[in-house]
């Protein structure tokens, strides 16, 4: 090697060298001979717990040395020797840490250089310290120690073992079992077991056994032993078994007792009578459950084992509540807890709850005791105890116990009891310081006897309240026991007033019955006559003592139908309400009684009586006497017959309607009308406003209503028949009542009266002739007394001068006024006189004239006059028409009205009279129509008809001419029309008779 | 006192007479005649010189008594004076009296001939 190369490997070297110096953990010093540090590198500070820079120039041993002196030589010496052994030092650095450090290095590298390592051991140190001490404690354990700790070796031969292990076997010396077996220590049973045991454990396995094992001197053991293999120090070949042994004789024989103790307790629980159970406390699994459970809950056994308790549990918070109050107070008795059993029944318990502590569970056992029955039977308890204290509280009854001595012992009041003082006024008190006298003598009779008797005692009493009212109360008393009397007092004043009252009710209705009109009989359950009053035995003329006890149908009592058969016994009306338990009315019976000439016809009616179930009690029946009503419905029924006669054979046609206004029934009659003046014929059914006229339709409507609430309609009505023929019918409508005085229908009554009606319009018009004549008659008579009186007036007047007068010319003047009066007054004679031919000659003879030829002939009359006036004259009068009159009459008539007519004509017109005849209403109607001077009709309209009526003022007039025209035509059947306006004309109508 | 007395009627004897027949009970009464109601009423309506009575005749033409009264009730109003008018006829239908006497203005109704004791009362002699 160059020395290039040597100079570059020294430096490569210097710088490993450096990097370990500065690097390693081990502590290294550079010192000198007198140990004075040098160089050291970081882990020497941290060594020294001192600075690097600061421990150059200080002495090693200053830090090694100072508390331990032999440090310094020990130091040397290492390196003095030249044996291996390594030298450690122990050193308490600046901190007061105990050091412990190895020392190795090379003296004198340099001239009197050292370099020294110093590896800090301390964590080993103190290991190795640990160990030894806990070897050392192992040992003072193991030889102290109760256990026998032994080492064996692979044939069970013992290599070491402790005090306590000699002392088991009771042997002194160690050296007498050492090399030997422990197995003929070992009862015979358990020896493979023991043997097996170490084989395993030199095979590497830990193990346990307890066994049985005499010693020495022949004391039993049990042991237990827990074996572990000893490695040597190879560590994998086991060079030795350690087995610690325990003397476990007690605890065997403990557990053997508490299996007995088991056994007994699951004895005492299976065969309990109680239903108990054990579960576990954790989560209510069974555990154990004896028969009593089984029958309890209805499931085996087998099956309940494993279930959880709560599932049984009708509230399932129960089992939470129960496990609870076990865990704060220990135990639990007597808790309620309702179960329900696999059926679903619920069952009331009381339970009772002990832990019991096992290895490894907690378990809880429960005992139940079913109450259910109790708890149902307290429930009906309760309820009894409180219907009775309710019906004591209701009753209004006073409620005593008397004891032996007649003292009270119990008093119960109802509130609505007027006491004279509290009930506890009473208690303790003898009846007779409390009763007066005379009751409390009755009432300890009473009690005397009712203890003799022992039965129920009952009596009735009566005692003056405040208001000296009777009251009446009813005592029952009974013998309890020890002679001790309860006594119930109830008021029965009510109640007897009732009775009294019933008896008097049912006098009173038996005096009612025999005093009614009415026969009446009560016939009882097994159809006998149990009651019966007067009339019903004069009715069917028997004695009371014949009828009482005997049935309806008593054979020698001849009842028959309406038709004359024989009543049978199913028939009586008494015996059919019995049988059908319903009211039978209205039944029609005759009876034939021997002492009676005529048969007595009855209305029988008969009401069944039943009791609260429906049974028959007894019949009531009424007999009412119809013989009267019989006969006259008989002599209806010939009526009916007879109507039916005249029906038939009337000339009115009769129709029978029904509410609905249907045809029951009619006549032939009717139909014969229907024929001739309806529109549809009549049948049964037929609807009444389809047989209408349908003018009649809407009055008839309004009508009929009234008719069904039975008024009676009748009218007389117009037809024209087809052919134009008039008819008249009178028509009545009359309701139909039933008996109960409804309205079930009517009859329509239809009668040509045709006949009549011509006749009685002929009469009419013969009256209202009559009449007119009459009336005019009676003017005729006012209007001659007038005139004539006017005249003699005027004579009395001229008389009465003529007396007084007696200047001659007076009187001739008079008497010249006496002749005017005279002429004036024959004149009016005359004219009374024609005017009296017309009024009398009402039956005038009448002729048929030709109107035309009459009008032509009064117009040549006239005929100077109308050239005079130079009227012109339009006749326009068909020579057809006739019309039927008195000829001189028509003559007057014509003659009058035409010459009004040219007499009021107007001079400052063209004047004309025209002429026409036609038909109106009937007759023949003449037209006399002008434009002469007219007439103010408003004015003297009345008089223009008048007697001596003249309005005009023309001196011709005489007032006479229209008056003896009007009666003229008037008496003729015919009348006048007059029109007429003042300066315009007039027109005169002359209506003629018809012809 | 001199009575004015208005005699209304168309029967001119019956006037005359009565005339004749007043003048002898009182020869100062002043009488006028009218032949019937219309000459009556227009002669009331035109004189200043009411009568103090009226012999009113009924049947009468052109205006008969009654036409006359309801014609005198229209012109009453305007009257200072109220007139006794006498209803004079020789009807004894009965339906006239009681007609008349419905009329307040008529003050009796009388039968001819009036006898001479009633004028002599009616003229208030």
């Amino acid at each position: 090697m160059d020395n290039n190369s040597n100079s570059s490997s020294n430096s490569i070297h210097l710088k490993y060298a450096d990097a370990i110096f500065e690097n390693t953990l081990n502590a290294i010093l550079f010192i000198n001979n007198e140990g004075i540090i040098l160089d050291a590198n970081p882990a020497s500070a941290i060594l020294f717990t001192y600075p690097t820079e600061e421990l150059i120039n200080q002495s090693l041993f200053h830090f090694i040395s100072s508390e331990t002196p032999q440090n310094t030589d020990l130091f040397w010496e290492h390196f003095q020797k030249v044996s291996e052994k390594e030298t450690c030092l122990s050193f308490s650095n600046t901190k007061r840490e105990l050091k412990h450090i190895k020392v190795s290095g090379s003296l004198n590298i340099d001239a009197n250089i050292h370099l020294i390592i110093l590896k800090d051991i301390s964590i080993k140190y103190n290991i190795q310290q640990h160990l030894i001490e806990s070897e050392k404690r192992l040992y003072a354990i193991i030889e102290t120690g109760q256990e026998c700790i032994k080492l064996l070796g692979p044939k069970c031969e013992v290599l070491e073992i402790n005090s306590a292990g000699l002392a088991m076997i009771d042997i002194e010396d160690e050296r007498d079992v050492i090399g030997k077996s422990v197995l003929p220590f070992i009862v015979e049973e358990y020896r493979d077991a023991f043997a097996n045991l170490t084989h395993d454990v030199f095979q590497g396995k830990s193990g346990k056994l307890i066994f049985e094992m005499h010693s020495s001197k022949g004391k039993h053991f049990w042991l237990e032993i827990k074996a572990v293999p000893l490695f040597d120090e190879t560590n994998k070949t086991v060079s030795a078994m350690l087995g610690v042994t325990q003397n476990i004789t007690e605890r065997k024989k403990a557990e053997e007792s508490l299996i007995q103790s088991e056994r007994l307790l699951h004895n005492i629980i299976e065969f309990s009578p109680i239903p108990l159970l054990i579960s576990r406390i954790s989560d209510g699994k069974v555990f154990m459950a004896n028969h009593g459970i089984e029958k309890m809950v209805g499931r085996e056994k087998s099956l309940l084992i494993g279930e959880t308790t709560s599932q049984y549990y009708v509230n399932k918070s129960d089992r939470e509540l129960i496990v609870n109050e076990m865990l704060t107070k220990g135990k639990i008795t007597g808790r309620d807890l309702d179960i329900q059993d696999v059926n679903g029944n619920i069952k009331s318990m009381i339970i009772s709850c002990r832990f019991i502590f096992t290895e490894n569970e907690n378990m809880l056992l429960t005992a139940f005791v079913d109450i259910t029955e109790r708890k149902q039977k307290d429930v009906l308890l309760e309820t009894t105890k409180n219907n009775l204290e309710s019906i004591v509280n209701a009753l209004p009854d006073l409620l005593f116990r008397f004891d032996k001595d007649n003292r009270y012992a119990f008093f119960h009041a109802n509130t609505t009891y007027k006491l004279l003082a509290t009930p506890e006024f009473f208690l303790g008190k003898k009846i007779t310081e409390v009763l007066p006298p005379s009751l409390a003598k009755l009432a300890e009779e009473k009690l005397d006897k009712t203890r003799l008797s022992n039965q129920l005692e009952i009596f009735e009493y009566s005692q003056e309240n405040e208001e000296n009212e009777t009251e009446w109360f009813e005592s029952r008393m009974i013998n309890t026991h020890n002679d001790e009397v309860l006594v119930i007092i109830r008021n029965i004043t009510a109640q007897k007033k009732g009775d009294l009252a019933i008896i008097e009710s049912e006098h009173k209705f038996r005096s009612l019955v025999q005093d009614l009109t009415v026969g009446v009989f009560v016939q009882g359950a097994n159809e006998e006559i149990t009651l019966t009053n007067a009339a019903t035995l004069d009715l069917l003329g028997l004695t009371e003592e014949e009828m009482i006890g005997q049935k309806p149908y008593h054979p020698e009592w001849k009842t028959i139908h309406e038709d004359g058969s024989i009543f049978l016994r199913e028939d009586y009306p008494a015996v059919k309400a019995g049988i059908t338990l319903q009211p039978i009315r209205n039944i029609t019976i005759g009876v034939l009684s021997p002492r009676k000439k005529d048969i007595v016809w009855l209305r029988v009616d008969a009401t069944p009586l039943t009791d609260e179930e429906g049974k028959l009690v007894q019949v009531v029946c009424t007999l009412s006497d119809i013989t009267i009503n019989k006969k006259a419905e008989d002599a209806l029924h010939k009526s009916e017959d007879n109507l039916r006669t005249v029906f038939k054979n009337t000339d009115k046609g009769y129709i029978l309607y029904n509410s609905q206004l249907r045809i029951i029934s009619f006549n032939e009659n009717a139909q014969v009308f229907a024929k001739q003046d309806i529109p549809k014929l009549l049948e049964v059914g037929g609807y009444f406003y389809d047989h209408l006229p349908p003018e009649r339709i809407e009055y008839l409507q309004s009508m009929m209503s009234k008719v069904l609430k039975g008024e009676i309609l009748e009218y007389e009505t117009e037809r024209t028949r087809p052919n134009n023929e008039k008819v008249w019918y009178h028509i009545k409508y009359s309701p139909v009542y039933t008996q109960s005085k409804n309205v079930s229908g009517f009859v329509m009554a239809v009668e040509d009266i045709t006949k009549r009606k011509i006749d009685e319009l002929e009469l009419l018009n013969s009256f209202k002739l009559v009449t007119e004549q009459n009336e005019r008659l009676l003017n005729f008579s006012y209007i001659v007394s007038h005139n004539l009186r006017s005249h003699t007036s005027n004579i009395k007047m001229i008389l009465n001068l003529l007396e007084e007068e007696g200047n001659e010319q007076e009187r001739t003047e008079l008497l010249e006024d006496l002749k005017s009066v005279s002429e004036l007054l024959n004149e009016t004679i005359h004219n009374l006189n024609d005017v009296v031919s017309i009024q009398t000659n009402i039956n005038t003879v009448l002729e048929k004239l030709n109107l035309k030829d009459y009008v032509l002939q009064a117009l040549h009359v006239l005929n100077k006059q109308t050239i005079d006036k130079n009227i012109h004259i339009f006749n326009n009068i068909k020579t057809s028409i006739i019309i039927l009159h008195n000829p001189a009459y028509l003559e007057s008539i014509l003659l009058n009205f035409i010459s009004n007519a040219i007499k009021y004509s107007d001079p400052n017109k063209n004047a004309y009279i025209q002429l026409d005849a036609f038909t109106e209403d009937n007759r023949t109607v003449l037209q006399i129509k002008d434009n002469g001077i007219g007439i103010d009709l408003s004015k003297n309209g009345n008089k223009l008809f008048g007697m001596y009526k003249t309005f005009n003022g023309n001196s011709d007039a005489r007032g006479l001419g229209l008056f003896i025209t009007k009666n003229q035509i008037e008496s003729m059947g015919g009348f006048i029309k007059t029109e007429s306006e003042l300066n315009v004309g007039s027109t005169f109508k002359i209506y003629f008779k018809q012809v | 006192m001199t009575k004015k007395i208005w005699i209304v009627d168309d029967d001119k004897l019956y006037t005359l007479l009565l005339t004749k027949t007043i003048r002898k009970i009182s020869a100062n009464a002043i009488i006028d005649n009218f032949a019937n109601g219309e000459e009556a009423i227009v002669a009331l309506k035109n004189s200043g010189n009411l009568p103090d009575l009226i012999f009113l005749d009924i049947n009468m033409p052109i205006m008969d008594g009654w036409e006359f009264l309801n014609a005198y009730i229209d012109l009453k109003k305007t009257m200072a004076q109220n007139i006794h008018i006498y209803a004079v006829s020789s009807s004894i239908n009965n339906s006239d009296r009681e007609k008349a006497l419905r009329f307040h203005e008529i003050a009796e109704y009388l039968i001819k001939p009036i006898k001479n004791e009633k004028l002599v009362e009616m003229l208030g002699l």
